[in-house]
Order: structure tokens, then sequence, then C-alpha cells
């Protein structure tokens, strides 16, 4: 089975293919803002791994809250490559993920560059700490986060859930403080 | 070569359109955003955006479905990543990016006003040659030399609103609910054009620019002196007799100037009723013929991006994997500072 992940809601995009038991992960270059970092995240993990996208069989990613426009990109950008390819794809918002890691008990590094330990799940949605940080660096503090999205897809594709590419949604922060998520 | 789908979110429409070799329209769905922008009697760019992620793949399989096509009969993808609202054309771009890579499809960038003046290309082969081209909608409102295809001379431009702008504002004035272009003209129609002189900016000034911020003033203060909606349709026909008059004589002052006996209208204010019945009937006194594009091409559309493609990949365009939303993109070699709705 293979999945790839895909993040964007921060600094830059980060995403890993996990196919068997391997896992390749790959960041992307920093362009105009995030625009080009998507793309080439993506790019770069199917050719590392050496994937067709119709080879995949799920894609998950990180639909917000974050950086608005990265976040669209990568929402629109995987919707229409999973549709293109024929591909199930999965959205989990980054407090989803948060929540997961901290009743996993996984230490992270969230989105404001804080670790957050277990019980202290408060996943940000502003990358102003990370703003000196290079790609690679923040791809380094990303990897837990990545591998918890790989497992989410592993359990979605798992309990037949259909990702839909037609429904795949951004999360925005403001449905969180209104309650309509939470 | 076979089937191209054409991506265009430059404003509020979301379109997805599936065009032939032959530039015929096999499918073109337009998905507007009128609901979400009324309130604000205008367009708010985040909230298109928005509108437009959420939308846009449902949008692409409606084109696919009603063209009766799956994407591995496509041959091309197409998106405009050259005019509009950045956040807006992002998501195309993305979706177009998305879907070529995942079949590994020829991506073809293509120039929204560009693919406007195209528009009436498809109607009319004949404007592959020469002609004059008044491209006029919400967001740019211009007057193009079209030398040939590829080959674009802005000879004049707004300097401040567009005319369907104006049109939108005068709308608001008039109490009609955004967008309101078509209101306004259907209003216009019940009305007296000769019961307001409203100005006719700009059209003695000797140039081919325009101007319409300056007409708006006089129509807001005499909308609000309306006592009652009774006078709401002179008002629209005097405002819309002053918009179409400038628009025509500029339009035939740059063919006779530059020597061209063809013109063509594209763009959302090419709908005008008025324009359409006074553009072709003054230009025949002059010997001009005047094409105008359907109304179904006028205002945005992905068809026109998806022809436009046809034709630059018959004539050896390069697909791009590399391209960005650069939504200020100048229009052809030789309009290199022009930018559409850009004074000076």
């Amino acid at each position: 089975m293979t999945v790839l992940a895909l993040d964007a809601c921060g600094r830059f995009s980060v995403a890993a293919i996990q196919r068997g038991g391997e896992t390749l992960y790959a960041t992307g270059t920093a362009g105009r803002g995030a625009v080009r970092s998507v793309y080439s995240s993506v790019d770069l993990s199917l050719e590392r791994a050496g994937v067709k996208p119709a080879e995949l069989n799920a894609i998950v990613l990180n639909t917000g809250p974050g950086s608005w426009t990265a976040t669209r990109i990568a929402v629109t950008y995987c919707a229409a490559l999973a549709f293109g390819a024929g591909v199930r794809v999965f959205g989990a918002s980054g407090f989803d993920i948060g929540r997961r890691l901290d009743a996993a008990g996984v230490a992270f590094i969230d989105q404001l560059g804080k670790t957050v330990a277990e019980g202290d799940a408060a996943p940000g949605f502003t990358v102003n700490l990370f703003a000196d940080v290079d790609a690679e660096t923040y791809l380094e503090t990303r990897r837990a986060w990545l591998g918890e999205m790989l497992k989410l897809g592993h359990e979605k594709f798992a309990a037949g859930e259909v990702g839909d590419p037609l429904e795949l949604r951004t999360t925005y922060f403001q449905e969180f403080l209104t309650g309509a998520k939470r | 070569m076979g089937l191209v789908l054409g991506i265009e979110t430059a404003c509020d429409d979301t379109a997805a359109a599936v065009v032939d070799a032959d530039f015929k329209v096999r499918s073109s769905v337009v998905w507007g955003q009128k609901q979400t922008h009324e309130a604000f009697n205008g367009v708010v760019p985040e909230l298109a955006a928005r509108r437009h992620a959420e939308v846009i793949m449902k949008v692409v399989k409606q084109a696919l479905d009603e063209a009766r096509v799956s994407l591995s009969d496509i041959s091309a993808i197409a998106c405009n990543n050259q005019h509009g609202l950045i956040r807006s054309v992002v998501v195309g771009v993305s979706t177009a990016r998305g879907l070529a890579v995942s079949q590994a499809l020829p991506l073809i960038p293509v120039h929204h006003v560009e693919a406007h003046i195209f528009s009436a290309i498809m109607t009319n082969p004949d404007l592959f040659n020469e002609h004059i081209c008044l491209a006029v909608a919400g967001g740019h409102n211009a007057l193009i030399h079209v030398h040939g295809m590829g080959d674009y001379e802005v000879i004049g431009r707004t300097l401040d609103d567009s005319a369907g702008e104006a049109f939108d504002k005068v709308g608001s004035y008039l109490g009609l609910p955004f967008p309101a272009g078509a209101q306004v003209d259907a209003l216009a129609r019940k009305g007296n054009a000769r019961a307001y002189a409203f100005p006719r900016p700009k059209l003695k000034d000797g140039t081919l620019n325009f101007s319409f911020s300056g007409l708006k003033t006089p129509v807001r203060m005499v909308a609000e002196k309306l006592q009652s909606q009774d006078g709401a349709p002179d008002v629209a026909a005097s405002f819309e007799r002053a918009v179409v008059d400038v628009l025509v004589a500029k339009t035939l002052a740059a063919a006779e100037q530059r020597g061209v006996a063809r013109v063509s209208v594209a763009g959302g204010v090419a709908c005008n009723t008025l324009l359409r019945e006074e553009l072709p009937r003054e230009a025949a006194k002059r010997g001009i013929t005047v094409t105008l594009t359907p109304p179904k091409l006028c205002t945005d559309n992905a068809a026109m991006v998806a022809g436009l493609a046809q034709y630059k990949l018959r004539e050896g365009a390069q697909s791009t994997l590399d391209l960005d939303a650069t939504p200020n993109a100048p229009l052809g070699m030789r309009a290199a500072n022009y930018r559409p709705n850009q004074a000076g």
C-alpha cells in the first residue's frame, strides 16, 4: 500500500510517502509564497519513491488551519491529483492530527514551534517562530506529524472511507472558534 | 490534437469547459458566486477564493460529464494564470496542474484577456487577421489592435474604472443587487435615454482612453434624489447611453485611425443590449464590420481558455508544469508595459 501525506499549513510544504515499510520525506523548495513549495514537495515525493500518481492508494493532507493560500493550493492540488488519478483523498485538520499525537503520548512540534508534551496539545496556526529555519530543519520538526498523517491515511483507507476529491475542504480557524468543528 | 479541458477562475466565476480541435464547445460550465458577494456590492477576494476552492472539482466533473468524456479522453489541460484576483487565480492554476500531473497531460497557461479576444475569434475566424478588439468587462476595459494572434497592441485603456464596474456601481445606486450589469440593461430598456444629460467622459479628448469613474458621481446624485423607483429606468437608460456613446465612438475612432475594417467586442459588457445594437449600426456607416461575441462567451468562461489553448497547441506551444499565478501579466509582446487596468 502506498500513501502520500502532505502538510502545507506551515513555513514550508512538507510531504512523506510510505510504500511498504519504507517512508521517504521531502520538503518543497521555498518559492514565492508557498505555491511552488506545495508542488515541489509532492513532485519530489513521487519522484523519490518512483511512484506515479495512479499507483497511490491514498493521499492524506492537513486541511488547516494554516496559511490560507498555501493550504488552499494544497487542497485543490491534491483534490485534482486524486480525481485525475482515481485515488482516494483524506483531509484532516491540524487539530485532529495534534490530538491524535497527544493521545498517543507523542511529543511533537506544533506550528508555533514549541514542543507539545502529552496532555498539553495546543496546535498553533501561525508559523512566525519558524521564520528563520531552513526547509530541511523545518522538515525534521515535522516527521512525527507526517508519520501520524500517514497512519491516519492507512486507517481511513482500511475503514473503507470514500475519500471523495469533490468533497475535500479547507479547514479555517474560525470554524473552531465558533465551535462548528469542535 | 484532441480535446482540451479549460479552467478559469479569474474573479468570481468558477468555470470549466471542454473544446475540440475545431474550436467547437463540447461543454461549458460556469458556477457564479452572486449570493456570496451580493451583501458587499462587490467581489470580496478571499471569499471568492474560498468558493472557488469548494466547487472547482465539481465544476470540472460537470464539464467532463456534459461533454460525455472522462479525463482520459482529454489531450491537454489549460488554465488562466495571467490575469485576475491572485487568490482566485491560484485555485485554477493548482487544480489544472493537479489534473495535468495526474494523467501526465500537457498544461497550457493562457492570459485571461487574450482568451476574451479569442472568444470573438472562435465566433468569426476572419478575426485571425488584423482587427480591433474592444475588451470590456468588470475587470478590464481596453482597445486592442490585434495585428495577429499573439501580437497585440493596447491602444486605449481605462484610466480608472472599467465600464462593467460602473454598471455594477450604478446598479447599487438604483437599489439593484450585485452584480447589476444585466439588470441595469433590463431597466434601461424601459427608460428614456434622453431624460438626463450625463457626461460622456473623454469623448473628445483625442485619445483612445476611457474614464468611467467621473460618470458615477452625477448618476449617484440623480439617483439619490429619486422620489421613487419609478424614475430608475430613466436614470439607467441615460447612464447606459452615455457609456455606450463613449465605447462606440472610441472603438470606431480606433478602427479609423489604424485603417482597420474589422472590429470585435468581447467581455461581460459585450452582452449589453444597446452596445450590441449601436456599434454594428454606426460601424456599418463607416464600412466597418463588427463581430459580437455570443453572450455565453462574453462573461467569464473556460471555453475561451480551452479554445485559445487549442490554438496555441496547434502553433506548437510547449507544456509547462513550472507555472505560477501572475495576475498582472502583460498582454502580448508589444504591450510589455500594459497592465489591463493600470493607468498611464
